[in-house]
């Protein structure tokens, strides 16, 4: 079985790297896609912009999307992303730095299936990136696609 | 009377037979010698005496039948005289014999009684007498018979009646005669019906007496007095009013009780009283004790020239009339030394009173003014508008305030003007009075005062919104802290790691202590940071007051906290049961896990630790407290105790970031409580507050 994409939407440079690092001491083999805003991240899903001709009946397995983006914010991108038939059942995690509530409250409103705050101690960020790994892309279920 | 009649009568007669026996003793004795004189013989002598003798008997014949005749024409003329008499008399005459049988009954007696004098006469009086009477009365006429008295009047005997024949009694005057023929007693009765003047008698005592009762219950004085002025008469009223008795003001003239000035000044109209007008004068009448009665008299002379007077006490009129007199006067005053404007309007809208203040301002003498409306004095429209409201207070017949304009000379002016109805003494409206109070400046002042509302509304409009952006550039402020700072650090952190991993072999032991460092103040700068955050957060949450259970509060953190606890560690919590508190349970329960906290952390170095948590009265207030027997702090340097990032002691010693009594205060403060700490180094330290709404 080939292992499916993660997409992970994230601007912060050190952060992407940081969170290569993690999946890679996690030992996560899934091919890791970076959208480095939320317009990139739209335009991979709906294959649009640089993705055009992408085949987008290909959903990555989990979206880690952070809230804070350039261009199109992380709300928005989950909005369009549960707004869209072949997206809607696509297993989003927020993964963000913000620990405010409206941020959390909004992001549940809208359907997001986890929010994991990215601890500061980088050991503690990779156990989460462990723990998170783990339970989405081997204990959880995945939806299954839409019928066309 | 009678009698002498009789005797006079008897005289005559008596000079009849005198003269009679005179001459006829003269003619026997001289007529015999006369003829002897004349004649001897014998046969001549015979025949002269037989002839004598012839004449004498019928002169004397002659003279008996003149005088019989005439003594019956006189005893008819009498007898007629008398019947004629007894007949047409007006009161009924009867007789009755002494057997009390009626023998005579004259017309007035028909008339009176109802009989006629055939079938009466002859009858016993008795059917005349009332029958319980009958006894009596034949009594009293028996009585009477033998007195003697001829003649006897019986109006003595009060209330006698007679019987008519269709049985009416009626009341009846009677005198009484008795005169005794042949040894016979008849007794003759004149009676008189007095039913027409006992009615007259009665009427005339009644008047009398009203007459009289009028005089002694009237209130005003009444009098008479004589054309000199002398009193004759006064009633009790008039003797009271002037303190006399009756007895010495009938010794008095007018004219003595009236001061002599005033009779001057007032002189009683005489000549127009003896034209028979009836004269109303007020004066003063002086009092037997000297002083004064204010009086209205009113004198008239009457058809016999006496005077008569009617004289009313009229102190409490006088009394009225200087009261009201007065009552004016200071009701003028008081109006036209007023600042507000007073006046009165008929129902046809005319002035009746306006005072000096209105005077002034309308701009003509008031008595030009009086009696004109205001239409006259005003412009129109003002005039029509005020004009109304007179109207609205008339219909309704109540009191209103109004707020009324005028143009006058110095600009437009506002009054407040109170109207009410006037009523007249009926409690019919006849007009209306107003006051009104110039409120021009008030009004002015009003509506600056109406203008610095609007544009300090406006002026909070704008602070509000410029608060509202503060508070949004505050939180987006957190909200980038929050995020923005954090990911650096964690970078920072991540990168220091990746550092450690990746070429630690090649670093020697210094430099991976430097490491360990920055790690370890990263993971400082992101406890400060997320502190801050909360305090913030505190600072801006929405309070929910609801009675808050802070025992069960205490006991959860507790649970938390021996759980978190190091193997060996010692601790003995103390929690009061049932403590509550109004407030909001979340910030709340910030304070208690933050107090419980600390007291956690600083007792961490006891063998034996001791938390409570519990109730008692500070300066009559009933306040919570957080106790522990910790290491304490100096109470010199307790200045900023709930300052943030203010710390008591080391990092090394005891960790953290100093803001967690900050956010406690804080919390504490938006309950409008207040909170206070003892302590003492070595010993322990006791954190008291109060929160004000509790037990409330």
């Amino acid at each position: 079985m080939k292992n499916k994409i993660i997409l992970l939407v994230e601007d912060n440079p050190s952060d992407i790297g940081l969170t290569q690092r993690a999946f890679a001491k996690s030992n996560i083999a899934n091919e890791l896609v970076v959208a480095e805003d939320g317009q990139e991240a739209l335009d991979y899903l709906f294959g649009g912009g640089q993705f055009t001709g992408r085949d987008v009946n290909e959903l990555p397995a989990l979206v880690l999307l952070d809230l804070k983006l350039p261009r199109v914010a992380g709300v928005d991108v989950l909005r369009q992303i549960r707004a869209d038939e072949r997206t809607t059942r696509v297993p989003v995690v927020i993964l963000t730095t913000s620990q405010e509530e409206q941020d959390i409250a909004q992001s549940y409103d809208l359907r997001a299936n986890s929010y994991i705050r990215k601890p500061v101690d980088f050991t503690k960020f990779v156990e989460a990136i462990q723990h998170m790994g783990l339970y989405w892309l081997v204990l959880n279920e995945p939806p299954p696609p839409k019928v066309r | 009377m009678t009698i002498q009649r009789i005797d006079k009568q008897n005289q005559g007669a008596l000079k009849i037979a005198f003269v009679y026996f005179v001459v006829g003793s003269l003619w026997i004795l001289f007529s015999d010698k006369i003829a002897g004189a004349i004649a001897q013989d014998r046969n001549v002598l015979t025949t002269i005496s037989t002839v004598k003798g012839w004449g004498y008997v019928i002169v004397t014949s002659l003279l008996l039948y003149w005088l019989i005749q005439r003594h019956t024409i006189l005893l008819r003329e009498s007898d007629e005289k008398m019947a004629g008499i007894i007949h047409s008399a007006m009161d009924a005459i009867i007789s009755v014999d002494s057997l009390q049988r009626i023998t005579l009954f004259n017309t007035a007696a028909e008339k009176m009684f109802g009989y006629t004098a055939d079938e009466i006469m002859g009858q016993s009086l008795d059917i005349l007498v009332p029958e319980f009477y009958r006894a009596e009365h034949r009594g009293q006429i028996d009585e009477f018979g033998q007195t003697g008295i001829t003649n006897r009047h019986m109006n003595g005997y009060q209330g006698i009646t007679g019987v008519k024949k269709n049985g009416d009694e009626f009341p009846i005057d009677t005198s009484i005669s008795q005169i005794e023929l042949d040894g016979k007693k008849i007794f003759t009765a004149i009676l008189r019906d007095v039913t027409e003047s006992k009615r007259a008698e009665t009427a005339l005592r009644e008047s009398e007496y009203n007459y009289r009762s009028i005089l002694e219950q009237a209130s005003d004085g009444i009098f008479i007095a004589d054309a000199s002025g002398r009193y004759i008469e006064v009633n009790p009223s008039g003797c009271d009013m002037l303190g006399y008795t009756r007895e010495e003001l009938l010794e008095k003239k007018i004219s003595d009780l009236i001061p002599p000035e005033d009779l001057s000044k007032i002189p009683i109209r005489m000549d127009e009283l003896k034209q028979g007008k009836i004269i109303l004068s007020e004066r003063r009448l002086i009092r037997k004790d000297g002083t004064l009665l204010p009086v209205e008299i009113s004198a008239r002379i009457l058809s016999d020239g006496r005077l008569q007077g009617i004289q009313r006490d009229i102190t409490e009129r006088k009394q009225a009339e200087d009261a009201l007199a007065a009552s004016q006067v200071l009701l003028q005053d008081i109006t036209d030394n007023s600042t507000t404007l007073i006046y009165a309007i008929d129902s046809a809208g005319r002035f009746l009173l306006i005072n000096r203040k209105l005077e002034s301002v309308l701009g003509a003498p008031r008595e030009t003014l009086i009696g004109k409306t205001r239409e006259v004095i005003m412009p129109l429209e003002i005039a029509a508008a005020h004009h109304a409201n007179d109207l609205q207070v008339i219909e309704e017949q109540l009191p209103i305030t109004f707020e009324e304009e005028n143009d006058e000379p110095t600009g437009k002016h506002t009054y407040l003007s109170v109207k009410f109805p006037l009523l007249d003494s009926h409690g019919d409206v006849c007009g209306i009075g107003g006051i009104s109070t110039d409120v021009t400046e008030r009004k002015q002042a009003e509506e600056a005062i109406h203008l610095l509302n609007e544009t300090l509304e406006e002026r909070i409009e704008e602070r509000t919104a410029q608060l509202a952006a503060a508070n949004r550039e505050l939180e987006a402020f957190s909200y980038s802290v929050s995020h923005d700072l954090r990911s650096p650090l964690r970078g920072i952190d991540g990168w220091s790691l990746a550092l450690l991993e990746d070429y630690g072999p090649i670093l020697d032991e210094q430099g991976q202590t430097h490491i360990h460092k920055v790690r370890t103040e990263v993971q400082r700068m992101g406890m400060l940071i997320d502190d801050i955050l909360k305090l913030s957060r505190i600072t801006r949450a929405e309070m929910n007051k609801e009675r808050v259970d802070l025992s069960t509060v205490a006991e959860t953190v507790v649970v938390r906290l021996e759980e978190s606890k190091t193997e060996g560690r010692q601790v003995e919590f103390v929690i009061q049961k049932g403590l509550t508190a109004m407030g909001d349970s979340k910030l709340l329960e910030v304070v208690l896990t933050n107090l419980l906290d600390n007291a956690f952390k600083f007792t961490s170095k006891r063998q034996e630790a001791h938390i409570e948590f519990g109730q008692t009265t500070m300066e009559g207030e009933p306040a919570f407290f957080v106790r522990d027997n910790g290491a304490g702090f100096d109470m010199t340097y307790a200045t900023n105790l709930f300052g943030a990032f203010q710390r008591m002691h080391r990092v090394s010693e005891f960790p953290g970031t100093g803001v967690g009594l900050a956010t406690v205060q804080r919390v504490i403060n938006r309950h409008g409580g207040r909170i206070w700490a003892t302590s003492e180094v070595g010993q322990g330290t006791t954190f008291y507050f109060i929160l004000e709404d509790n037990n409330k």
